[in-house]
């Protein structure tokens, strides 16, 4: 993505950040969390990514990106990263769109029974406002749709 | 003559009665007495899942749990094993092991039987293209492999898998294919003088068809059954799922005809006295 104008804001927070992963993707059961292992300071760990995407009457683009991983700290406990990307993508003319990223690192100390202490939390946001649909490069839906669980005879008969 | 002729029923009944007392020795996991979402690592009483539950944003996505299915008109709780909620971050198989338990059994005149429900979940309409294996396993009590039924998925043509099973670890390809959202009754029968493996239509609509027959096998006991799912697509690339219901392991009673035969031969033996 090509950017034209950047707004960067960082800011650090503290304090409790319970519910604050729930309300950002609702997890319920059309959102399928994809569990991968990543390399992170030479730690094999597992990631964990859900995202999904809604598109608007008139065209604007939402996607919210959440991943997850826990890598050791090196001193018996672990730190837990959660990061929360929210990308709107706002059709302008054509098919060019202005685009604004938001994300939010939450880092969360872990001690060894995996209790965890005061988060922190890590804000950007950056906006492109000329992109073409097809250098938005959004990242793909998790989204899960269940089948019906009812069952059919078998359509193949045995030989 | 006499003695003899009324002997060989009497022995027979003796025989039968010993069968009717292990008629009733069988073991049925039909997951009713469990609770929607229950889990298969902790919850289900007689099973154990051997890949832990993955946990992220404070909630557990699990590998193996109950959930409600309709194999034959009626919801009802089900196993589901597979990657619609979760998967192995590494690939790995997931294994769930019901305990069966089943000793005594007398061969060749027995004829053990296992059988379940079986169907394949996996929408194509979903993001998720990647398919897996299944397989059913049913091990003897010393874990030895005595007869299993595996699902491929089908080269080529979304929503089939190719169906193989054997005895002793040794599996076999048909030509049959299970095409996901299509409810099925497996039945594995360990018979004298042959291992038959049949299906069925789950609502009774295609009835029971032996699909492949194998050698005898000297069964004594039925120890567990192993539900296991294989990935094989790219990890995280798929969203299927084996269901699974009215697991059954039985020693079928004697029938009422070969009773009747019998009694008939008794009567007949003393009308000739």
């Amino acid at each position: 993505m090509k950017l034209k104008i950047l707004f960067l804001t960082t800011s650090i927070l503290a304090g409790s950040l319970l519910g604050t992963n729930a309300a950002f993707i609702d997890l319920g059961p059309n959102v399928k969390v994809v569990f991968t292992q990543v390399t992170v300071d030479g730690n094999v760990v597992t990631q964990a990514v859900a995202t999904i995407t809604e598109t608007a009457i008139d065209g604007t683009i939402t996607v919210k990106k959440q991943t997850e991983v826990v890598v050791p700290d090196g001193s018996g406990g672990f730190v837990k990263t959660v990061t929360q990307d929210e990308t709107v993508a706002t059709l302008t003319s054509g098919t060019s769109y202005t685009v604004t990223t938001s994300s939010e690192v939450l880092t969360t100390p872990l001690d060894d029974m995996m209790v965890e202490g005061t988060t922190t939390t890590a804000a950007t946001t950056s906006t492109d406002p000329v992109v073409d649909f097809d250098d938005l490069d959004l990242p793909p839906s998790t989204e899960f749709y269940p089948v019906d669980d009812e069952f059919v005879a078998p359509g193949i008969s045995p030989a | 003559m006499k003695t003899q002729f009324q002997a060989l029923p009497l022995v027979g009944i003796s025989a039968l009665l010993s069968f009717s007392a292990q008629g009733a020795t069988s073991i049925t996991y039909n997951f009713e007495s469990q609770s929607d979402g229950d889990l298969f690592a902790g919850d289900v009483a007689g099973w154990t899942q051997d890949q832990p539950n993955l946990v992220a944003f404070g909630t557990t996505f699990p590998l193996g749990y109950i959930a409600s299915s309709n194999f034959s008109g009626v919801p009802t709780n089900a196993g589901h094993l597979g990657t619609q909620r979760a998967n192995t971050p590494d690939n790995a198989s997931t294994t769930l092991t019901g305990v069966l338990g089943l000793s005594g059994i007398v061969g060749p005149t027995d004829i053990p039987q296992v059988n379940l429900n079986l169907a394949i979940i996996d929408n194509p309409g979903d993001v998720f293209a990647g398919r897996d294996a299944f397989s059913v396993v049913v091990k003897s009590g010393a874990g030895a492999v005595m007869a299993e039924i595996d699902f491929t998925p089908t080269s080529g043509v979304e929503q089939f898998w190719d169906i193989s099973a054997g005895i002793s670890g040794s599996s076999s390809a048909t030509a049959l294919k299970a095409q996901a959202g299509q409810g099925y009754l497996f039945n594995i029968n360990f018979g004298a003088s042959e291992t038959s493996f049949s299906l069925a239509g789950s609502g009774g609509v295609i009835p029971n068809t032996v699909f492949l027959t194998s050698a005898a096998l000297a069964v004594t006991d039925f120890g567990t059954i192993e539900i296991i799912h294989n990935p094989l697509a790219p990890v995280g690339t798929s969203a299927n799922t084996l269901t699974f219901d009215n697991v059954q392991a039985s020693i079928p009673e004697p029938s009422g005809v070969a009773l009747l035969l019998l009694g008939s031969l008794g009567l007949l033996g003393r009308r000739r006295s």
